[in-house]
């Protein structure tokens, strides 16, 4: 075997993944070739080395961080889930038990509802002012999430983002702007962000289409996932043929495909 | 003991607690595989709980079917490149001074040469940054190379190939700069 071959086998021989028989020709060269030997023991020297180098040590400020951040998770939690759980078990604790009480108590209900609902029409024909002051704020409220969606600080943009939970119903513009953060801000968390910003608006004209192409402009993992999570919750079928096409695209992160591969069915 | 699956099954069970022990286990090789590669201790530190973070956020996502820290080392993979992206001009500058440094050695460097830690380290960063990371998950993470081509998205191959150019790029830089290049 000539040097030239034997050179790339020098480096499987390092990396110890050469098989038993390859092993004997790799020796028996180098028992011959001093040049070879030399190349050997100067990959070796090296190899070797990398395993004595000292690691480093991370600050304690990254371990108090990390549970800091552990902590506000766990407090979000419970926030997030059993808050709707309690309100249905104070509502339930509040309906009697007994059918006759049940019918006695809708009726009453029926009756003072009937009596506030009139008390609040006639107080609100009288101040039309009121849906022009609604209307007003909820437009404030689109102008700072937009302008802070414009800022250059990620931090800033991902303010103007949480934002958007406080609009009830927004604006042509405030949408095209989420749009334009989720395809092209180059941070990743504040793209992350609009994905959940834009699920809350998904009932919105043109929102769906949106959605579905911007999966294929999408190159970061975490956010195609996000996305795939998105178009399966809000059930939206129109969605397949992207997520095929995510599915055959070579360059696409291979734990993405397998992700979008398991929800599909969920669409099929 | 717990291993790092059964862990992580019970984080994405809504047991978050159980992260405190897979950050214990694996901070300090993230650490690691990201200081080896920004020379940062502050970015460093920014990119491990990035990770942390990433993997409370999506622990919904986490099927098991690979290794946990295939899992994580993906993660942490799409942190570094999200940084490199977010920091390209700083990056460029980092790279030319540590390429003009590392030139020839002088009679100067002679206490350098002497140390071989360091002067590893140098060849190291001198490194294309694929050749390094490649080399930081194989040597460092004892990982094979199905796992790193999990986490690349490449081919086998690909990362077969890479490692074999990594280690050759790297002998020829350490021996330079040891001043005993024979070729």
């Amino acid at each position: 075997m000539t040097c030239e071959n034997i050179q790339e086998r020098i480096i499987d021989y390092v990396l110890g993944a050469v098989e038993a028989a390859e092993k004997r020709t790799v020796k028996d060269h180098l028992a011959e070739c001093e040049t070879c030997r030399l190349q050997l023991e100067r990959m070796e020297i090296v190899w070797r080395g990398l395993n004595r180098l000292p690691e480093s040590e991370p600050s304690p400020a990254l371990r108090s961080r990390f549970y800091a951040m552990l902590e506000s998770e766990k407090h979000r939690e419970p926030h997030k889930i059993p808050l709707s759980g309690r309100i249905e078990g104070f509502i339930a604790s509040l309906w009697p038990k007994r059918p006759a009480l049940q019918l006695a108590y809708a009726l009453v209900l029926l009756i003072v509802g009937l009596f506030i609902g009139g008390r609040v029409q006639v107080w609100e024909h009288g101040n039309g002012e009121m849906a022009a002051l609604r209307q007003e704020i909820s437009e404030m409220r689109q102008m700072v999430s937009v302008s802070l969606m414009n800022q250059t600080s990620s931090g800033e943009r991902l303010r103007g983002i949480q934002y958007t939970e406080q609009i009830k119903h927004p604006t042509g513009p405030l949408l095209q702007v989420l749009l334009g953060t989720l395809n092209s801000d180059p941070n990743v968390n504040v793209r992350l962000a609009a994905v959940d910003a834009l699920f809350a608006f998904s009932d919105r004209p043109g929102i769906r289409e949106a959605l579905i192409a911007s999966l294929s402009q999408q190159t970061s993992p975490l956010v195609q996932i996000s996305l795939i999570d998105l178009l399966v919750e809000i059930r939206e079928r129109r969605s397949l043929e992207a997520l095929r096409d995510l599915i055959g695209n070579q360059q696409v992160d291979p734990t993405v495909k397998e992700y979008a591969e398991k929800r599909i069915n969920e669409l099929i | 003991m717990p291993d790092d699956h059964e862990l992580m099954m019970a984080v994405r069970d809504g047991d978050l607690d159980r992260l405190g022990p897979l950050f214990e286990k694996h901070n300090r090789h993230l650490y690691n595989f990201f200081f080896r590669q920004t020379r940062d201790p502050h970015t460093s530190e920014d990119l491990v709980q990035d990770v942390f973070h990433k993997i409370l956020r999506y622990r919904h996502t986490y099927r098991g079917e690979s290794k946990f820290t295939t899992w994580m080392f993906s993660i942490a993979h799409n942190s570094k490149i999200d940084y490199y992206r977010k920091n390209k001009h700083q990056g460029d500058q980092i790279e030319l001074s540590e390429s003009l440094v590392s030139s020839d050695p002088t009679p100067e460097d002679t206490s350098l040469q002497k140390d071989e830690k360091a002067l590893l380290m140098k060849a190291l960063r001198m490194l294309s940054e694929e050749k390094r990371e490649v080399l930081l998950l194989s040597r460092f993470q004892n990982m094979k190379y199905e796992e790193i081509a999990k986490i690349l998205g490449c081919k086998v191959g690909t990362i077969k190939a890479r490692v074999h150019w990594a280690l050759k790029d790297l002998t020829n830089a350490y021996h330079k700069l040891a001043g005993s290049d024979a070729s």
